[in-house]
């Protein structure tokens, strides 16, 4: 560990930290142009953070301390993902700590705590957020898990700088299992990060939210974190696609020329996947809830395709 | 772990006589925290007790995690190289424990620390009770919806007019129908047929040593 990969460590913070609000803006931005509205200004997530932030906590009589402090935890294990995803440098001391697989055990942590805060107050909107969110959580976990195993066997390697340093200085070819594996993740990221068509989030409507239930008991700072933790979280899952599937303008070590470029051809990368995101939310309706396991299903058949294709035709 | 943890331990107490419940005694207690200790001990520090079961694996599979080299330091798990996979558990556990006591200071620093009680949100209902929380059954309802083709279920709903409405469920697992409930019978039915041969007297049981006997001599004359 040298004090350039420490401030390479810290920069990746903090880009997260400010990217991954504006990354929501974004995304919202662009969904009201496609549905001809006027849209919010880019840093409008921001404002609602520090209104959230300046409110009041209020705190139901029956909630317990896992109640109070989830919204830390959640945040925590969001800021350490975006931590270990290569966003703009593959220099990170912290990278060595987890690899892909463990990476997917942190936003399980996370997934655990939320649920059970969810549960704590005994509220019903928070045990039936608390049970679908387990149940959407160990559908697209196992997909997510075949999508990390095909792009590790590629790059003979589950550590996240590793792949991204081998896919990355390969020259550019359409690997099928790649394509097979990319379409499986970007499912994958919509069910995880409650977004159409598995999850709405900018309805509260009982029969069917999922995410929105969860957090229904939070106010004030606590749900300012739940949010920001929500848009980290969005982020981090944009960057580990980018990683594993555009893995190009990421800076090795002590190449400063490559970091120089690597934030506005992160932030273009970014960009062009929130329009993405906005697209699809705009097309597609949500599903029923007992779609989301078809739709998992779907996720989890192409991982294995894409496991096979490498396999089999070693391509 | 959701669902026990969160069915036993959070939400309301589900049971008139739970309100008066209270935690065991401090003895009772540290009999099972040195259990959870363990578990949090072997979650931290893999590679001290890898090493130790890794003569068993060698011998099993021919190959164990840590030969060719070691498999990485008390720190960091690494069982071929850092580069192809690494885990430490240790600086996982600092960082965020350190990522998340900074975002409490800060934003008490920053903001405020004002906290105000009050009731839990009711959606315009006010005549909740404990008992419509989830429970057991209904947390596990939608996993079991979706896996219904693998199970024997038979459901036992209650009407709108029931006085004393009753739900019941079983759930059996169709293997034990097809095949180890089919193998019984025909054991059964064996055993059976054999137990006709036992008679309980005396006299039957002379009966046929007289017959193995004579059957002995028979073979040994041919």
């Amino acid at each position: 560990m040298n004090i350039e990969g420490v401030l390479a460590q810290l920069t990746e913070m903090l880009v997260a930290l400010v990217v991954a609000p504006l990354l929501m803006g974004w995304v919202n931005m662009c969904r009201a142009w496609l549905q001809n509205r006027r849209a919010p200004p880019l840093w409008q997530p921001f404002f609602l953070l520090h209104k959230l932030f300046l409110k009041e906590s209020v705190v139901a009589h029956t909630a317990s301390p896992i109640f109070r402090i989830t919204p830390y935890i959640v945040f925590g294990c969001m800021l350490l993902a975006c931590a270990i995803i290569p966003t703009i440098s593959t220099n990170l001391p912290l990278a060595p700590a987890a690899d892909a697989i463990a990476l997917v055990g942190l936003f399980g942590l996370a997934r655990l705590f939320i649920s059970l805060a969810a549960m704590d107050i005994g509220t019903s909107f928070g045990g039936l957020g608390a049970r679908r969110e387990m149940l959407i959580g160990f559908l697209a976990e196992p997909a997510l898990l075949m999508v990390l195993f095909t792009v590790s066997l590629i790059a003979s390697s589950t550590s996240l700088v590793t792949i991204v340093s081998h896919l990355g200085s390969s020259e550019l070819t359409i690997l099928p299992s790649l394509a097979f594996a990319g379409v499986a993740f970007t499912m994958v990221s919509l069910a995880e990060n409650a977004r159409v068509p598995i999850d709405n989030p900018s309805t509260h409507l009982e029969l069917t939210m999922i995410h929105e239930a969860l957090i229904l008991e939070y106010s004030g700072r606590h749900l300012a974190l739940i949010e920001w933790a929500a848009a980290l979280k969005l982020f981090a899952y944009s960057c580990a696609g980018l990683a594993l599937f555009m893995p190009w303008g990421v800076a090795g070590a002590s190449d400063y020329v490559a970091l120089l470029f690597a934030l506005p051809v992160l932030l273009l990368k970014l960009g062009a996947g929130g329009f993405l995101l906005a697209l699809i939310e705009t097309l597609l309706a949500k599903m029923r809830i007992f779609r989301a396991p078809e739709f998992l299903a779907t996720a989890f058949l192409l991982g294995v395709l894409a496991l096979l294709v490498h396999l089999l035709l070693g391509a | 772990m959701v669902k026990f943890f969160g069915i036993i331990f959070l939400g309301q107490p589900r049971e008139e006589k739970l309100t008066h419940a209270h935690d065991a005694g401090t003895l009772e207690r540290i009999g099972l925290l040195w259990l959870a200790a363990g578990c949090v001990l072997l979650g931290l520090f893999p590679v001290t007790v890898i090493e130790v079961i890794d003569p068993i694996a060698v011998q099993l599979l021919g190959q164990g995690l840590a030969q060719g080299g070691r498999i990485g330091n008390w720190l960091l798990l690494a069982p071929v190289s850092p580069e192809r996979a690494s885990y430490s558990p240790l600086i996982f556990l600092l960082v965020t424990s350190v990522v998340v006591l900074l975002t409490i200071v800060v934003v008490h620093r920053l903001y405020h620390a004002r906290i105000r009680r009050a009731n839990a949100w009711d959606c315009g209902y006010p005549l909740q009770t404990a008992r419509m929380q989830d429970s057991a059954e209904g947390f596990g309802q939608p996993i079991r919806q979706i896996f219904e083709p693998f199970f024997r279920m038979t459901r036992q709903l209650p009407t709108p007019f029931d006085r004393a409405p009753l739900y019941k469920v079983t759930v059996e697992d169709p293997l034990w129908q097809w095949v180890y409930q089919r193998i019984a019978t025909v054991t059964e039915a064996i055993s059976r047929a054999i137990g006709k041969l036992q008679q309980g007297r005396i006299s039957i049981y002379l009966l046929y040593s007289f017959i193995t006997l004579i059957a002995l001599l028979f073979f040994t004359q041919v």
